[in-house]
């Protein structure tokens, strides 16, 4: 079994090594500080099951896991922590495996021998309960994984089933809907046109052309983004109330 | 100061409507009709005192009874009055019942001669002195009721301030974390699991501890101990930046007061970098006051502030508050990328 270790700290990584080596069939294939190098550590090694500590910079684990049950080949999720009272409530609640630290080697094993994939019911479960809105954004291009923060993100510009999400490094394109990207991120994007959210941080001014219609300047953003002529008059009010 | 019922522990005021109030306004009238009789009647006159007693404890429990009524009535009205006021209200209609009452006293003795002789030949000097000795005997009492409510709340509050102290000084995350660290190090480094079971036993010592105050000296060593446990599981990520050189080590502050602070500026702060920072602690001695500044950077999206962090927070300012009343206090500059926290305190030496 291929296990991946994730955890800010590095004496709470070293024990988890340390038990694992006294657990048959345990082989520690990769090691990440944050979720954000797990998802990377996860595109090269692709292990069987990531022990995820929850409280981490960058990115925390129940995100991570978020980003992880997208997959098609989901790896198994073991939650650890030192303490957390609300979302370990919620793990009871919904039957998810989750390990406290410090971690004894009889209950470690006993959680890989049954870990199982988490699925997105769960996890949408989950979300309702400890709900906030993810820090970042994940596409997969085959067995590859592309991440970005949610605050380096200009635009979100909809096409037929996909969303473009337009960033300070690039585009990728991502399969969820407008409508549910804007209710997680409400207070940081607004909504302009039918296509289009915005992140209000980004935008430089509102301009109207010669044929009266309005379009929004993005800072980093080359192309303007249409507004719609209905949502004009929100937009001008979320402006001037300096967002 | 909206949306107050009627068992509001915030009202002076007790209920009238209860047995134990209505005893107490009982007593009180008896009371006062006992120093009305005594006052007119020397002891050796053969005079008949008690049925002036009696008379003048009738005509005052009709009234203190009279005025427990109007006020329970009125209880539903008063606390919704905002609470300087509702004394105000509590006044006027007490003078009122005594008003309306001792006219109607008049009145029927008047006409029908019981207690004609006690009654002075002056209708409105009946009236008057009544009024005179209700506005009295009335502002005693509700001084009375108010003072022993304001210190009801005292002994709640500090109750539940001691309670919440214990609650801000042993966090749970951190005891677990620190058990986890210690659990690591036991196999390869057990120098440095054995150093960290003695400082986490300084540390919960401390905050088990009695005496309420302790000098700067000792609080800063406190304080150290605690980085170092947290070194140990954070790495290079923690970066803590003395400059408290420039303070007076035997000032005296309430135990626990710059480790919870510090804890704060680790958990939303240094733990939440991927490449951790700084912590600065700088202190100053200006005149005769402390200044003492915890500054912590903060991740570029960093949620707003959870209960946790307020918690310690209020707990400290609350100590402090007690210690010295009006003469210490606590300003957060709350910026987007760093947070801190500014102490000011009275210098005052502590036993060495």
């Amino acid at each position: 079994m291929n296990i991946v270790i994730v955890d800010d700290e590095a004496p709470a990584r070293t024990r988890l090594r340390e038990l694992l080596a006294d657990i048959p069939d345990c082989t520690v294939t990769g090691e990440a500080g944050n979720g954000r190098d797990a998802l990377t550590v996860w595109e090269r090694v692709q292990p069987d099951v990531m022990l995820l500590d929850i409280r981490m910079p960058v990115m925390d684990g129940l995100e991570t896991a978020r980003h992880l049950a997208a997959l098609d080949k989901p790896p198994a999720v073991i939650f650890t922590t030192a303490y957390d009272e609300f979302a370990v409530a919620a793990f009871d609640t919904h039957a998810i495996a989750y390990l406290l630290k410090p971690v004894r080697r009889e209950k470690l094993a006993e959680a890989l021998a049954h870990a199982g994939q988490l699925n997105r019911v769960q996890l949408a479960r989950l979300g309702t309960q400890t709900a906030q809105p993810r820090r970042h954004l994940c596409a997969r291009l085959g067995e590859r994984l592309q991440v970005v923060a949610v605050d380096q993100v200009q635009c979100f510009i909809a096409e037929q089933k996909y969303v473009n999400v337009y960033h300070s490094g690039g585009a990728l394109l991502i399969d969820e809907p407008l409508k549910e990207l804007e209710q997680e991120f409400a207070g940081r994007f607004l909504r302009v046109h039918r296509n289009a959210l915005v992140a209000l941080p980004y935008i430089e001014s509102l301009d109207k052309d010669g044929e009266g219609r309005f379009s929004l300047r993005l800072r980093g953003h080359s192309e303007p983004v249409e507004v719609s002529r209905r949502l004009v008059a929100e937009v001008r009010e979320r402006l001037r109330g300096g967002h | 100061m909206n949306g107050e019922r009627a068992s509001d522990p915030d009202s002076f005021l007790p209920d009238f409507c209860s047995a134990p109030v209505v005893l107490v306004v009982v007593l009180m009238a008896e009371l006062t009709a006992f120093v009305l009789v005594i006052a007119r009647h020397l002891p050796d006159e053969g005079a008949p005192l008690w049925l002036d007693l009696a008379s003048i404890s009738l005509f005052l429990q009709w009234i203190a009874l009279s005025s427990a009524a109007v006020l329970c009535l009125a209880r539903k009205f008063l606390v919704r009055v905002p609470q300087r006021y509702a004394g105000g209200v509590c006044y006027v209609l007490l003078l009122a019942v005594t008003a309306i009452l001792s006219e109607l006293a008049y009145r029927i003795s008047d006409y029908s001669g019981i207690g004609n002789a006690l009654l002075p030949a002056s209708h409105a000097g009946f009236v008057i002195r009544n009024l005179i000795v209700c506005a009295i005997i009335s502002a005693l009492m509700l001084r009375y009721f108010y003072i022993q409510h304001q210190w009801k709340r005292n002994v709640q509050r500090e109750a539940s301030a001691r309670i919440e102290a214990l609650q801000a000084r042993i966090r749970p995350h951190f005891l677990f974390n620190s058990m986890n660290t210690i659990a690591a190090l036991i196999r390869g480094k057990p120098e440095l699991a054995e150093r960290a079971v003695e400082d986490l036993s300084d540390l919960f010592r401390a905050s088990l501890s009695e005496g309420a105050h302790v000098t700067l000296g000792e609080e800063l060593a406190l304080a150290r101990q605690y980085v170092e446990i947290e070194t140990l599981r954070l790495g290079e990520r923690l970066r803590v930046n003395w400059r408290v050189d420039a303070l007076p080590t035997d000032a005296r502050l309430p135990r626990l007061t710059l480790q919870p602070l510090l804890e704060n500026a680790i958990y939303h702060g240094i733990e939440m970098l991927d490449q951790g920072g700084v912590v600065d602690i700088e202190g100053e001695l200006d005149g005769d006051t402390l200044q003492l500044a915890i500054r912590n950077p903060l991740p570029p999206q960093h949620a707003p502030q959870r209960h946790g962090n307020r918690m310690a927070l209020d707990n400290v300012r609350q100590r402090l508050e007690l210690a010295w009343p009006g003469r210490a206090g606590i300003e957060i500059a709350d910026a987007p990328q760093s947070y801190c926290v500014r102490l000011r305190l009275p210098y005052e030496r502590g036993a060495p």
